[in-house]
């Protein structure tokens, strides 16, 4: 097989003349690539002044008030919960098809909003 | 009422860029000049071309997918270029996070395409470049686009901004006060502008946008319809937020109204099974006719060949019985011979090969220990008495149940043939009997979960009687029924369970015969599958998406919604301020395309103003392109140039070389990352 001359400047399938062929992310920066949670770590913004904005300090606060509850089956307001379950639904009709779901079910339905007890 | 049915479209097909024209151009207009290329990079779609020009060159997915072609060599494939059909696979990597651009990698595969369908072909990006970014982005971001940038690109100098402020800027013109609401794909901005000036501190971020819509939608869907999972994807769910969503303007009135109407169906594809015709289904019937016959006959001639051997044998037998004395030496020979060890053995052979016969059994001898009393036996008769005895009652027993078995069958008949109805009644009374078995057994069980319930209570009182030795008078075990106090106290009766099912389908197939719609109410027939059983009904589904933008506790976040992070921002100002920016509320980013967004952002506005104030909520003119063309015009201007950051400047001071620079409207505020030093005490709190 012949040997194929490697052209620098095309990567990827892709002609690129203008770029520094001696650039890598990963040999060049001294930054390793890093996770959400580490880049707001190494953000440091506990230690910013209370005056400037930052990342965290824009973030909405969480709801003063109550939140509404939906049957977790139709969406419709709900008055009521399983208990069981911890399931909301709003008519006896859902409240059939509460009974009739399978455990695995009713994990995916709470886990919709969140509120999956991990300890039983 | 009927619910209108809406095929699935598809999603516009993704528009590929006219490279060749974009080549044409760069050698004519822009090659040797230094005029900037406009980047707005978008988490969902990334917009760019030259500056000056009215619309941007290209618009793609701001998505990059890597596999290998036919020479086995690794390709990127970014935006447009993936095939539609790939678009939602795993693969697919986006160089934003949350918001925040993070992966820098895709970041450079994104900037090579820009340039290689802008068409450079220089040694080096000759052009400045203005890139836009997210309010308050981490300096990590930054760093890194600077450095890819300058040193990747020899770019000559960059610039940033906030893509929201050069939307306003576009639309409103310079010092404009507005409220602006960014309505993003992976969070929502709320950016107050006072004259033209851009206030980060008093801005906020909501951790919802268009992404967390189409999501939410997606898994609603997968669980209701969770046996059509595999076609409930994520194209779907795009093309209902394009097409079938809108915003409420009442959450709860119209959710009242999808009741009564409004709903729509989505028709899923499916394929029409082919059902055999008449003629298949003949031939296959008259083919297993057939085999059974074949079957039959050769069983038949099994069965005369072993009756006849049977008749043989039992001729022989009798004869000899008859012919030899019984206590002579030869009869003994003669057993031996036959392999018999003696004669009782001999009359029982002979007894069940005449039973197998359907001949006339000799039963003298079977049962006739049990007229004589115990006296005159000895040990072992009495033992063979008392077997005979048990013997005999069993076979009564048998008897007994066999009679009422055919009487009740003759019973039944007759009322089948005489009087249809009646028989047809007595059936499904039984069948309803059984099934209230059933459910009560289904109840019992949920309540033995229950310690304390009364079920269990008396199952373990029965537990603790059983043990108690030498309670009262024992004569446990004398009738029958004693022993159903096990089955009692035994948890699971899946036996029971298992009759009740055999004897419910034993019903049901008797009913079925006389009514043939019988079957087809309980479901038990196959039928067909019809268009309608591939259908998906939406009715919440059409206003919950944007819904979540306004109650983010929908989806299980903590987060106060739009309505209530707007008011608290408007609380943060003087009233003169405030109204200075109620009075321009606008509305970008391309999440906002809900249909009546606008008008519920009105509504929400008018409940937390003061009563009797004037407001006003805007969207820009084209919600989508609006930042880029705002990006574009300051590209041109001297200011852009003023606040750029030149590569001569980044060699000397690196990637904080923002701090040193005048801010332009539109730019995020630079602080230099703090010390690490000292960990606060506060730390452990915050986080």
């Amino acid at each position: 097989m012949p040997k194929v001359k490697k052209d620098k400047h095309k990567q990827y399938g892709r002609e690129t003349p203008f770029k520094n062929t001696s650039f890598s992310l990963k040999t060049c920066s001294t930054k390793p690539i890093k996770t959400f949670k580490q880049i707001i770590q190494a953000e440091n913004y506990d230690n910013y002044p209370a005056s400037v904005p930052n990342y965290l300090s824009i973030e909405a606060a969480p709801s003063t008030i109550p939140s509404r509850k939906y049957s977790d089956i139709s969406g419709h307001v709900s008055k009521y919960t399983e208990p069981k379950t911890n399931l909301r639904y709003s008519n006896a009709l859902e409240y059939q098809i509460i009974r009739a779901l399978t455990q695995e079910h009713i994990d995916t339905y709470l886990s919709l909003r969140k509120a999956v007890n991990v300890i039983r | 009422m009927e619910i209108p049915v809406f095929d699935i479209k598809g999603l516009p097909v993704q528009v590929q860029p006219d490279q060749h024209k974009l080549r044409n151009l760069y050698t004519s207009r822009f090659h040797n000049s230094s005029i900037p290329i406009v980047i707005d990079n978008g988490s969902f779609n990334c917009r760019a071309g030259w500056a000056g020009m009215p619309d941007p060159s290209l618009i793609f997915r701001n998505i990059v997918a890597r596999q290998k072609n036919n020479q086995d060599i690794q390709e990127v494939l970014v935006g447009s270029e993936i095939p539609e059909t790939d678009l939602y696979k795993l693969s697919i990597r986006s160089p934003f996070e949350r918001g925040i651009l993070q992966h820098f990698h895709t970041q450079e595969h994104v900037l090579d395409y820009i340039f290689w369908v802008l068409g450079i072909q220089d040694s080096q990006v000759n052009h400045p470049l203005l890139i836009t970014e997210t309010p308050c982005a981490p300096n990590y971001s930054r760093d890194l686009l600077l450095e890819l940038a300058f040193e990747a690109y020899a770019v000559p100098s960059v610039n940033l901004g906030i893509d929201a402020i050069f939307s306003l800027r576009k639309n409103k013109g310079p010092s404009s006060s507005a409220m602006v609401i960014s309505f993003g794909h992976q969070a929502t901005h709320i950016l107050p502008c006072l004259d033209g000036e851009f206030l980060p501190q008093y801005s906020k971020r909501i951790n919802i946008g268009g992404i967390h819509c189409t999501q939410s939608l997606l898994k609603f869907l997968q669980t209701r319809y969770f046996y059509a999972k595999n076609m409930i994807l994520w194209p779907l769910a795009q093309e209902i937020i394009y097409s079938h969503c809108y915003t409420a303007q009442n959450y709860f009135s119209e959710l009242e109204s999808l009741k009564l109407g409004k709903q729509r169906k989505i028709q899923l594809p499916w394929v029409m099974t082919q059902q055999p015709s008449e003629e298949e289904i003949r031939k296959k019937q008259q083919q297993r006719k057939e085999q059974g016959r074949k079957l039959k006959e050769m069983a038949m001639k099994k069965s005369e060949e072993k009756r006849k051997l049977a008749i043989n044998e039992l001729e022989e037998l009798e004869s000899f019985i008859q012919s030899v004395k019984k206590n002579s030496s030869d009869f003994q020979e003669g057993l031996v011979a036959r392999g018999i060890e003696n004669y009782d053995e001999l009359k029982r052979k002979i007894n069940s090969l005449r039973s197998r016969l359907n001949l006339e059994v000799d039963e003298t001898e079977k049962y006739n220990l049990i007229n004589i009393p115990d006296e005159e036996l000895t040990a072992d008769l009495v033992k063979q008495k008392r077997i005979q005895k048990i013997q005999k009652a069993a076979r009564e027993a048998r008897e007994q149940r066999k009679a009422k078995a055919q009487e009740e069958q003759e019973r039944t008949d007759k009322l089948k043939v005489d009087d249809p109805d009646a028989y047809l009644k007595d059936l499904h009374k039984q069948r309803q009997e059984v099934l209230q078995r059933m459910e009560e057994r289904k109840k019992l069980k949920v309540e033995l979960q229950n310690r304390n319930s009364r079920p269990s209570q008396r199952r373990l009182r029965i537990i603790a009687d059983l043990g108690t030795e030498g309670a009262s008078d024992d004569n446990f075990g004398m009738k029958d029924q004693d022993w159903n106090i096990y089955r009692e106290i035994h948890n699971d009766n899946q036996e029971e369970d298992e009759e009740d099912q055999n004897l419910l389908l034993d019903i049901d197939t008797k009913i079925g015969t006389m009514d043939t719609n019988h079957l087809i109410t309980i479901g038990d027939v196959w039928r067909p599958p019809t268009a309608e059983d591939y259908q998906i009904l939406l009715e919440v589904d059409r206003i919950r998406p944007p819904e979540i933008l306004f109650q983010p506790s929908i989806i299980g976040l903590e987060q106060a919604g739009l309505s209530q992070t707007l008011d608290q921002v408007f609380k943060l100002f003087p009233p003169a301020q405030a109204q200075k920016l109620a009075s321009c509320i606008f509305i970008t980013g391309a999440s906002a395309i809900f249909p009546n967004f606008r008008e519920r952002v009105e509504i929400e506005v008018l409940g937390m103003r003061p009563f009797d104030s004037y407001s006003c909520v805007e969207n820009a003119k084209d919600l989508a392109t609006d930042a880029w063309r705002g990006a574009s015009e300051f590209a041109t201007t001297l200011e852009f140039k003023d606040t750029a950051v030149s590569i001569d400047e980044y060699n000397e001071y690196g990637p904080n070389v923002f701090c040193s620079k005048r801010r332009h409207f539109a730019s995020n505020l630079y602080y230099e990352t703090p010390e690490r030093g000292d960990i606060p005490a506060k730390r452990s709190k915050n986080r």
